[in-house]
């Protein structure tokens, strides 16, 4: 059983829809999260009209810095980067120093949804695709951007693990275990991305992708926090029983 | 010192257990006593604690032998330490931040004319124009002008999302018609 997919398409290009519709599932949840948590209404609301610009910003960037300035396009990495720093903009306005932690935990609690969606566009757009694969359940190209080829599922692999690491991460955080789900989140969105990643034709030829190293980076930076935060909190505790 | 408490004459002040407080005389109702605030103790009188407000007021009356608590008396107090303790009145929230809109707005009508040139700066220039409106309208949520920033900016969103939409759907007409030639 494999999957046909004519990138021919009319004036609206379902790449864009479903990048829309990403970026709409992602900022609603991170709105509600926000809201629940505590965060004030308006400061709630002004970070959804500050992370699209962010997000767009951060996004092409990325993608220019990676290719050395000779491509254009919108990179899933860069854009995780401007909700980071939305989310840290958002949270010095508001000047609650609680205020980072839930705006962080609420910006990598709504990641995984707005890839999983955005996976399914660059499956409809023809782009990201896998590696040449033309076994059980590979996706046939036609059409006369992308011509014929079969290609692995990699797209609807990323976005199906990514809707299942966000199921994971609500389930925790719906039983109280705030912290903890964004620490599974984070490190299970990483190490999804770093396997499938293989499994991309952009990776043939490579090592390790830069995407990868970035992920490897992200992990090593958040155990680091991690660390530290521990260390702090334990060091307090020490203080406070003697 | 003699203090007459609303109801309850010629009470007795003193110390008990480090704190000022008022000792009913005997022979008064003790539903009176109640009302007012008064326990019984365990040697069988009848003690009031005074509040830092009354207890100032007795303070402030010197060496009279006579203390008088009634309903002027009650006023007078509470206005005086309002005015010695109520809140600051609040801040005018609509006058500031009017720089802050002045800067943003000429952040949001150059940023566009950089796009071009230099696309880095310019959608910085856009990003920073939109922080500094979204921290006007949390620090001054009265200012007008923030506002009208904040509704201008709601439009560019819309206008730029519409139009990013709309050129690639151009983008991918041209390019297929010119295949077709």
């Amino acid at each position: 059983m494999n999957i046909h997919i004519c990138t021919d398409h009319g004036l609206i290009p379902p790449y864009a829809v479903m990048l829309l519709l990403s970026l709409a599932a992602g900022l609603g949840v991170q709105f509600v999260l926000n809201r629940r948590d505590g965060i004030k209404q308006n400061i709630a609301a002004y970070g959804i009209l500050l992370a699209p610009p962010m997000i767009g910003f951060f996004a092409l960037l990325h993608t220019q810095i990676a290719s050395g300035g000779k491509a254009l396009g919108l990179s899933s990495i860069g854009g995780a980067v401007g909700m980071y720093a939305s989310a840290l903009t958002m949270a010095a306005i508001s000047r609650r120093r609680e205020s980072i932690g839930i705006m962080l935990r609420s910006c990598t609690l709504s990641l995984p949804i707005m890839y999983s969606i955005s996976k399914i566009g660059c499956l409809m757009g023809g782009c990201c695709r896998g590696v040449d694969y033309s076994g059980v359940m590979c996706v046939e190209y036609s059409g006369e951007r992308m011509g014929h080829l079969s290609a692995f599922p990699v797209q609807i692999a990323e976005s199906a693990a990514f809707l299942v690491i966000f199921i994971i991460g609500m389930i925790m955080y719906a039983r109280g275990r705030k912290n903890a789900a964004v620490a599974v989140i984070f490190l299970m969105s990483a190490a999804a991305k770093f396997a499938l990643d293989f499994l991309r034709a952009s990776h043939a030829g490579k090592m390790v992708s830069p995407n990868q190293l970035l992920c490897a980076a992200a992990v090593a930076v958040f155990i680091a926090v991690m660390a530290v935060q521990t260390h702090r909190k334990h060091s307090i505790s020490e203080r406070a029983y003697n | 010192m003699r203090v007459d408490y609303y109801d309850i004459l010629n009470c007795s002040y003193d110390v008990y257990c480090g704190r000022p407080a008022l000792f009913a005389p005997e022979g008064v109702p003790e539903d009176i006593l109640a009302r007012y605030g008064f326990a019984r103790l365990y040697d069988g009188r009848f003690m009031y604690y005074l509040d830092q407000m009354e207890y100032y007021h007795i303070a402030s009356c010197g060496s009279t032998d006579r203390v008088v608590f009634d309903q002027s008396t009650h006023d007078k107090i509470v206005q005086y330490y309002w005015s010695q303790y109520a809140p600051a009145p609040p801040v005018n929230r609509s006058n500031g931040g009017t720089v802050m809109c002045i800067i943003s707005l000429i952040l949001l009508v150059v940023s566009p004319f950089l796009l071009f040139k230099l696309p880095t700066l310019g959608m910085l220039g856009w990003i920073a124009s939109l922080v500094l409106m979204i921290v006007v309208r949390a620090t001054y949520p009265k200012n007008v002008f923030g506002l009208v920033l904040m509704i201008l900016h709601i439009v560019a969103v819309a206008v730029i999302l519409i139009s990013a939409l709309l050129v690639m759907a151009a983008c991918y007409d041209i390019m297929r018609q010119c295949s077709n030639l």
